[in-house]
């Protein structure tokens, strides 16, 4: 999620009460109109069930400051092409590129007067709550995606990756890699950004209970800036070179990517970070990237349009936690 | 200056002890000692040579070539800032042109296959929002804080509705200005080097340079000494968004890549470096070799920090200390003058 790595609902609680579900397909809303190619490929899972009976109006709200958000847009963009034929209309509005509670609730307030059936938005803050309650009370379904507030709200379901989740996966990958023993180092995009803390937590905690032979030094934090990344990636390559892995929770892995490259350490040092990009692509065959996680964006703004179509239009239910399951794109010296 | 007029204003029996090699040493100690960039040279010393003690990686070529890349942005940008506040401004846009002149060169080399474009573009753009800066102030009569708070929005969001706020790339022949290394030295720290002596030379050696010192130090009376402050002041902002642009090409050759949101937040940096540094915030006084000082001290502290395995949360508050340290060590020895 790049600069922009938010606090989302700790599904935990609910996940241990079996409330939080995978989104699979199941015959309460099995597919009955094909998805797309793009959206196929992307790994979108809701299909729609059909027309809506009468025209439905959706209002998508998402950020527009990074390549997320510009990839939440293009799921965005897909849905609103995939329900046009079956007579629902999505509205893209944007929160801006400043990601505060007050900007959130004011694109809240502006879907509400628009009178919108749905509303699909990242609720991240616990800001947002009283504002959310209000259109559930007025009858307005609302999905949560990527971020959800920690507080809980009455939205109708919450659908992201749950970053300790995600940052136990980047842990098992890397205590495989090392084969239990090694040295990391972690870069964290901000303190206290409650999605990048869970993300170094659930790392952190994996590989001191499962992987004690491994040894962490103390986290750093870049700011999301892919040349801080860099500066600070050259100072830990010369400062520890036994050095094995470098964890970046948020923004910039590029940055230090490039900084193993310059050091002429590829296959020796690795980056393991979030969300794949194009221009990241070279840092995976190279061999300077072990792994990035992926948040799906694209898949999370999508099935959540689809969603509340099939809610509007069939009264479909889901569960009220979705989980997005960490999947990683592997780079050329990943151990499979 | 003022202390070697004074003390060739002594007596007679002064001026043949004046000839004395002692007395050459203490005279220059005392002039060293009374520059305000004093200050933060001395911290400077004190860091680098706790560093080496502490770490045996900070003498190493690898780390002492790390350092010398970290501060080379932050210098470079700090050289127009420090320019800028000594006549009296302040550009809050620095870090968001930093950002909107690295994608420009790279969407500029994409969509001509000229790097040669893109390094033009770069600059340009940072010309152009330094002008931009510069006519606000002059022309509308905005508070410099206010007109480069509305440009800083403005380069960044211009970035961002460029590249639909994605990375692009910036890897080719160009690069090298930024990411590259002559004989082992950053290109970064060599252009560090050429444009401190350029701008310190500017600044002191031309009419120019000196008048905006004077423009600084008393806007009124720079009026009344015949000197065109407005045109200076457009001089001014434009030197310093042009450095802010070269400083974005820099960092997007380093990184082969060009993201909108490179040089978020690097305003404070900058400022910080330019008021480490010895420069007065109200304008009319400060030297060029003391902004790169400041930049150092910077560097060789976040460069420190790692190597030591600081804690993050410490890093912050001892950054923050030094800043107060140094700057009021100054305040404190100009009271007691």
């Amino acid at each position: 999620m790049d600069r922009f790595q938010l606090s989302r609902r700790q599904l935990l609680i609910a996940g241990g009460s079996g409330l939080v579900l995978p989104l699979i397909p199941s015959p309460a809303f099995a597919a009955t109109v094909p998805l797309s190619k793009a959206a196929a490929t992307f790994g979108a899972q809701v299909a729609a069930m059909g027309p809506a009976p009468k025209p439905l109006r959706l209002a998508a709200l998402s950020f527009q400051s990074a390549a997320f958000w510009d990839a939440i847009g293009e799921g965005i963009t897909e849905a609103t092409s995939y329900l046009k034929p079956l007579n629902t209309t999505v509205d893209h509005i944007s929160f801006g590129a400043t990601l505060d509670v007050e900007s959130v609730v004011a694109g809240l307030n502006a879907a509400l007067a628009k009178q919108y059936d749905g509303i699909a938005a990242v609720t991240v803050f616990d800001g947002t709550v009283s504002k959310v309650n209000e259109i559930i009370d007025a009858g307005v379904p609302l999905v949560a995606y990527v971020a959800d507030s920690a507080q809980r709200s009455k939205r109708t379901c919450a659908l992201g990756q749950v970053a300790i989740n995600a940052g136990k996966a980047a842990g098992e990958l890397i205590a495989k890699q090392l084969g239990g023993k090694g040295k990391i180092a972690v870069i964290t995009g901000w303190f206290g950004a409650p999605q990048l803390d869970d993300r170094m937590k659930g790392a952190i905690d994996y590989l001191k209970t499962n992987a004690p032979g491994i040894t962490i030094f103390e986290p750093i934090e870049n700011k999301d800036d892919a040349n801080t990344a860099y500066q600070q990636a050259s100072d830990l390559i010369t400062a520890h070179q036994d050095l094995n892995i470098i964890y970046i929770t948020g923004g910039g892995p590029e940055g230090a990517a490039k900084a193993i490259r310059d050091a002429g350490l590829a296959g020796k040092v690795f980056v393991v970070g979030y969300d794949f990009l194009p221009d990241r692509q070279t840092y995976l065959d190279k061999g300077e990237m072990l792994a990035l996680v992926s948040q799906e964006p694209q898949r999370q703004s999508f099935d959540s349009l689809v969603m509340l179509h099939n809610i509007l239009a069939y009264k479909a239910t889901y569960p009220t936690d979705v989980e997005i399951i960490a999947k990683m794109t592997l780079g050329k010296f990943a151990k499979s | 200056m003022e202390n070697q007029s004074e003390t060739l204003s002594g007596a007679p029996s002064r001026r043949a002890s004046a000839a004395s090699p002692q007395f050459k040493l203490s005279r220059l100690a005392a002039a060293l000692v009374a520059r305000r960039e004093a200050s933060v040279v001395a911290v400077l010393v004190v860091v680098f040579v706790g560093l080496s003690i502490a770490s045996p990686y900070f003498l190493t070529v690898r780390n002492l070539a790390n350092v010398a890349q970290q501060i080379s942005v932050v210098g470079i940008v700090a050289l127009g800032q420090a320019l800028v506040i000594i006549s009296g401004g302040l550009d809050l846009s620095v870090g968001s042109v930093i950002g909107l002149a690295s994608v420009s060169a790279a969407l500029a080399t994409a969509a001509t296959g000229s790097p040669f474009v893109g390094i033009v573009a770069a600059i340009g753009v940072g010309l152009v929002m330094g002008v931009a800066n510069g006519l606000l102030v002059t022309r509308l009569r905005i508070n410099p804080f206010i007109a480069t708070l509305g440009t800083m929005s403005v380069a960044r969001g211009s970035a961002m509705l460029l590249t639909n706020a994605r990375p692009q790339a910036f890897d080719n022949w160009a690069s090298f200005i930024g990411g590259g290394r002559i004989f082992g030295v950053p290109a970064q720290f060599i252009w560090l080097v050429l444009l401190t002596g350029a701008v310190w030379v500017f600044a002191t050696r031309t009419r120019w340079g000196r008048n905006i010192y004077a423009m600084g130090d008393n806007a009124k009376a720079a009026i009344f000494a015949g000197i065109d402050t407005k045109r200076l002041t457009v001089f001014v902002f434009a030197l310093c968004g042009t450095l802010a642009g070269f400083g974005g090409l820099l960092i997007a050759g380093l990184l082969n890549n060009a993201n909108p949101n490179l040089g978020l937040g690097y305003e404070l940096d900058v400022i910080a470096a330019v008021i480490l540094g010895g420069v007065a915030l109200t304008g009319g006084r400060g030297g060029i070799p003391g902004v790169v000082a400041g930049a150092a001290l910077m560097g060789l502290l976040r460069n420190g920090f790692v190597l030591l395995s600081v804690s993050a949360y410490w890093q912050t508050i001892v950054i923050g200390l030094v800043v107060l340290v140094a700057v009021g060590v100054d305040g404190a020895r100009r009271t007691e003058r």
